[in-house]
């Protein structure tokens, strides 16, 4: 029984600091799993998501934009897909239909021609927006139902390349990470104690067998 | 595929054990969205509030058109015309939406879209319906009704699904209905226009179109000039389905009253503050006043429809 405890608790210290260091390293110190820089290209000056390009909901996610050569005047905004398509119409794009994960992207251009109905800076109903001088990051919760990315050039033009870091926010999880790591330790400690220990035996159950005059101590 | 299975498990382990909400496939419908929540709503009010307080102590129909637009601005405007052509204050009720009651938000897969909200309006001791609508996604959200319920009424319950989206009614759909919401304001204003139309049957009684009767016969009773009234619906944009499996639906009617002065006489519209600011002076030959009026109506799955509300009044008018 006791070398089964043992073992357990052997086994469940390791598995903590596992988890707790895959944790830790994955997250970081910035309690962020980011992924890129990659390269997105479009032949205009505007890059969207499509409706159904991302297929998830749940954590809090960062969007880092750079764009790539010449700092470019960046908007950054995220919409849901009926405000967004309703805002660019048919102005030529290149769009993000499908994300795999780690990163893959499958694109396509649409838009048949035409202008955004007003600039992206003059309505209200993004959920989260950002912009900057070569850079800007957006930081957003992924709703239920979805939303479309526009990533464009504020002052136009053509050939918008961008690198984009996309990154998972857990704030704490390095703490809690590194807090597993030593716990899992100390658990695995005592697990390795109770399995190697020889404990004296004491008790009624220690004297089985050896019956010594006057009964059991 | 079955490569991605241990990365992705991992990183759904790793991101609960980081205490993020785990990723997860999407539910929600990302091609269509609830026109606006009732957040969005109380945001839309109180930006109407303080436009409405502005425009009813200048009586400026430009600080209207910021937050209203088509029969209602109509309305609204010709009130403050009135005002300021009468001088007089009572042309023009104040209107302060306080309590948002109950919102009434369609799901929409692409722009115009319009949502309405009951609420009370403190400023004239109402209920009103009142609807929003924005016309693109650049476009700001404009009031373009507002009928008064009867009474200080409340709303039947209209349908919402899961999302909290009310279930829209075409304008021309009949389906489980005694008749289509356009077929009804049609027949309406077919009802207002003869006292001895067909229509009157399929609408219970209500003291709009009895007073609006009482007028035209007091009118037809004038012995200096013929008097004549006609209603026109207008397409019907705004139509619900209420959980007791009829609609609810707000249209608008144009009314139009024609006087035709008989020889040697004139009409000085002489206690019509409304007429007199339009047409003032005297009228020798004919004269004609227009007016918007928007009505509130419950349609049944069988049976007469029912007017919850109106709100109306004069909007122009020409004589000589």
């Amino acid at each position: 029984m006791r070398r089964l405890g043992g073992i357990c608790l052997l086994a469940v210290g390791a598995l903590s600091v596992l988890l707790g260091a895959v944790l830790a390293v994955a997250f970081g110190p910035d309690d962020r799993l980011a992924t890129g820089p990659h390269v997105v290209r479009s032949e205009t000056s505007l890059i969207t998501t499509g409706p159904q390009a991302i297929a998830l909901a749940g954590p809090r996610v960062e969007l880092a934009v750079t764009s790539s050569g010449e700092p470019r005047n960046l908007f950054v905004g995220v919409g849901h897909h009926v405000d967004v398509s309703d805002l660019l119409g048919e102005t030529p794009r290149t769009r993000v239909d499908r994300i795999d994960l780690p990163w893959a992207l499958t694109t396509s251009q649409v838009g048949t021609g035409g202008t955004p109905r007003a600039s992206p800076l003059d309505v209200q109903w993004w959920y989260a927006q950002a912009e900057g001088d070569g850079r800007a990051v957006l930081t957003w919760t992924l709703p239920e139902y979805g939303g479309d990315v526009v990533i464009a050039d504020l002052d136009g033009g053509d050939e918008l390349s961008v690198d984009v870091t996309a990154a998972v926010l857990a704030p704490g999880a390095f703490v809690v990470g590194a807090a597993m790591v030593v716990i899992g330790l100390g658990v695995a400690v005592f697990g390795w104690a109770v399995l190697t220990t020889r404990v004296r035996p004491r008790g009624v159950h220690a004297n089985r067998g050896e019956p010594t005059e006057g009964g059991a101590k | 595929m079955r490569r991605r299975w241990p990365a992705a498990a991992l990183a759904c382990l790793v991101l609960a054990l980081g205490g993020c909400s785990l990723p997860h496939a999407r539910t929600g419908d990302a091609t269509s969205k609830v026109s606006a929540r009732p957040a969005e709503v109380s945001s839309l009010l109180d930006s109407y509030n303080a436009a409405r307080r502005r425009g009813d102590d200048e009586r400026d129909p430009s600080i209207l058109r910021r937050v209203e637009t088509g029969p209602l601005l109509d309305i609204d405007a010709g009130a403050y015309f009135v005002s300021a052509r009468s001088g007089s204050a009572e042309a023009v009720q104040p209107v302060q939406l306080a309590g948002l009651l109950t919102t009434v938000g369609p799901r929409f897969t692409r722009y115009p879209m319009w949502v309405g909200a009951l609420v009370d309006d403190v400023g004239s001791g109402t209920r009103r319906f009142v609807v929003f609508e924005r016309r693109h996604s650049a476009a700001p959200w404009l009031m373009t009704a507002g009928p008064e319920l009867a009474g200080g009424s409340g709303l039947p319950a209209v349908v919402k699904d899961e999302g909290g989206a009310a279930d829209h009614v075409p304008a021309a759909g009949a389906e489980r209905l005694a008749m289509s919401p356009q077929e009804a304001v049609d027949a309406y204003a077919r009802a207002l226009s003869d006292p001895a139309a067909v229509e009157q049957d399929r609408f219970e009684q209500d003291d709009f179109r009895s007073g609006n009767a009482d007028f035209r016969e007091a009118q037809q009773e004038l012995q200096y000039a013929s008097f004549s009234q006609r209603w026109e619906a207008h397409p019907v944009r705004y139509a619900v389905r209420l959980e007791d499996g009829g609609a609810l639906v707000v249209g608008t009617l144009t009314r139009t009253d024609t006087y035709r002065v008989q020889p040697e006489s004139f009409i000085d519209w002489e206690g019509n503050a409304a007429a007199k600011a339009y047409l003032p002076g005297r009228v020798f030959r004919s004269a004609q006043l227009t007016f918007r009026h928007q009505v509130l109506m419950a349609i049944p799955e069988r049976g007469k429809a029912r007017l919850l509300g109106q709100y109306g009044g004069v909007v122009d008018g020409r004589g000589s």
